[in-house]
């Protein structure tokens, strides 16, 4: 069945959740406190893979290439508005894009400023990153996110190889020594700025080679990212491939011995596995807090969801005429924050629902029948889980 | 045993190994999840954000 819309977009799918049959039954949504601002919609570099330009979503195009004064500021008013309401003592505001830095020094100086101030005035701490590809981290730059107290996480996929395979220039150059140039200047002269990393897996490469090469820069964190997909735009890699190359990291992370850094999906899992409680919204069953802001103004849900249908991640609000109490109704938003709730049949009998959770939201989404399906990355978790539950499994007593 | 948490009473070995062996080998990646488990138990679960207003 076809659903696209005389404009070319395709229909929305069925949504995960009712709302109103989820506050009938006394659910109630968790205030954010998460805001991914995307200061700049166009990056100056052309990856291969990227989420934004390289997908089904066309979000990008009907952006302006920078987030005016005006937006932002409103902006800030409604996280300020949010705030308040909800007696919010800290937020986090992420820099987004495409590539944030593009703004230069004084544009991120003044994002922050706007943000940090017109938030204060509501009685809550703004803790600001900013997600770059680090080519542009130079002293002046990096100055002026010390000054303004912003944290760097910089993507990086492995050794040069591993990361020229992928992220390069429009004209076709590698960006790994601009990027190990930054890279270098940040964890040297700047650590306490130095948030971590973000690897998107190539399954392709030695998964031990890219976590040691990683090592180089002594990051806090390394993020490893499964390659963005769902059932009718599958992963690059066969089913459980993932999972096999993330089971490697893992003994080599867990293996050490002093813990070298956080792998935030192995800690993650590794914890819940434990009986703890995740803090990833794509481990475990958790509520996700987090919301994505568009240069224009509009509200999103997550990136995750731009593999799918053109306009996906949309959720039909802005800052100029929505709360974020008013987005927190909407189902995509109130699917993330449903938890068991928003997931399919196949989930709830899982015996490791607690642990995977039905996995990343936008990994689950199936054409013609939207979110309530197992994510993608299935096979894939269920290695990767079953392999650290054998792990931790005491070892027989010799005899 | 000492601890009173919760956490640890299911979690008698770790990888094989007991908790105070896990204490033996400090900084390691087991021996910090421990550590993150006991910190968690000691803390209330209760989100500090629920006031969530009906009215909006």
């Amino acid at each position: 069945m076809t659903t696209n819309t005389p404009a070319g977009r395709r229909a929305p799918d069925p949504p995960a959740v009712d709302v109103a049959a989820l506050l009938d039954e006394g659910w109630r949504p968790v205030p954010l406190r998460q805001f991914v601002l995307k200061t700049r919609s166009r990056c100056n570099l052309a990856c291969d893979y990227c989420i934004i330009y390289e997908h089904g979503d066309r979000t990008w195009r009907r952006q302006p290439r920078a987030m005016s004064p005006a937006t932002l500021r409103r902006t800030a008013e409604r996280i300020a508005e949010h705030a308040r309401r909800h007696g919010l003592r800290q937020v986090r505001v992420v820099l987004h894009g495409g590539e944030p830095l593009l703004a230069g020094p004084e544009g991120v100086a003044e994002a922050v400023h706007t943000v940090r101030e017109t938030v204060r005035e509501a009685g809550a701490e703004t803790e600001f990153t900013v997600q770059t590809n680090g080519t542009l981290l130079d002293t002046r730059m990096l100055d002026t996110l010390a000054e303004h107290r912003v944290r760097v996480g910089v993507s990086v996929d492995g050794d040069r190889e591993a990361h020229d395979a992928h992220r390069r220039t429009r004209g076709g150059r590698g960006s790994y020594d601009d990027v190990l140039a930054g890279l270098r200047l940040l964890s040297g002269s700047y650590p306490q700025l130095y948030a971590g990393l973000l690897c998107t897996v190539d399954a392709g490469r030695d998964p031990v080679a890219v976590y040691e090469s990683l090592l180089a820069t002594r990051p806090p964190l390394i993020d490893f990212l499964l390659p963005h997909g769902h059932w009718g735009a599958p992963p690059p890699a066969p089913a459980g491939t993932y999972g096999r190359w993330l089971a490697a990291v893992f003994d080599r992370w867990a293996d050490a011995p002093r813990k070298e850094t956080s792998v935030r999906i192995l800690d993650e899992l590794l914890h819940t596995v434990l009986g703890g409680h995740s803090r990833l919204d794509w481990v475990g069953v958790t509520s996700s807090v987090s919301v994505f802001i568009e240069a224009d103004g509009s509200v999103h849900q997550n990136d995750t969801l731009r593999t799918g249908p053109d306009g996906a991640s949309d959720s039909g609000f802005d800052v100029f005429r929505n709360s974020f109490d008013e987005v927190l109704l909407h189902p995509g938003f109130a699917a993330r924050q449903a938890g068991e709730r928003a997931l399919s049949e196949q989930c709830l009998r899982c015996p490791e629902l607690s642990v995977c959770g039905g996995g990343e939201y936008g990994h689950r989404y199936r054409p013609g029948s939207g979110y309530r399906a197992p994510t993608v990355y299935c096979t894939d978790l269920l290695l990767l889980i079953g392999h650290i539950r054998r792990r931790l499994a005491p070892t027989a007593a010799p005899t | 045993m000492e601890e009173t948490t919760g956490v640890e009473c299911g979690l008698p070995d770790i990888a094989g190994c007991t908790v105070d062996e896990l204490r033996a080998l400090p900084g390691s990646v087991l021996a910090v999840a421990l550590e993150r488990l006991q910190t968690e138990a000691a803390q209330s679960h209760d989100d500090e954000y629920t006031s969530w207003q009906a009215s909006a």
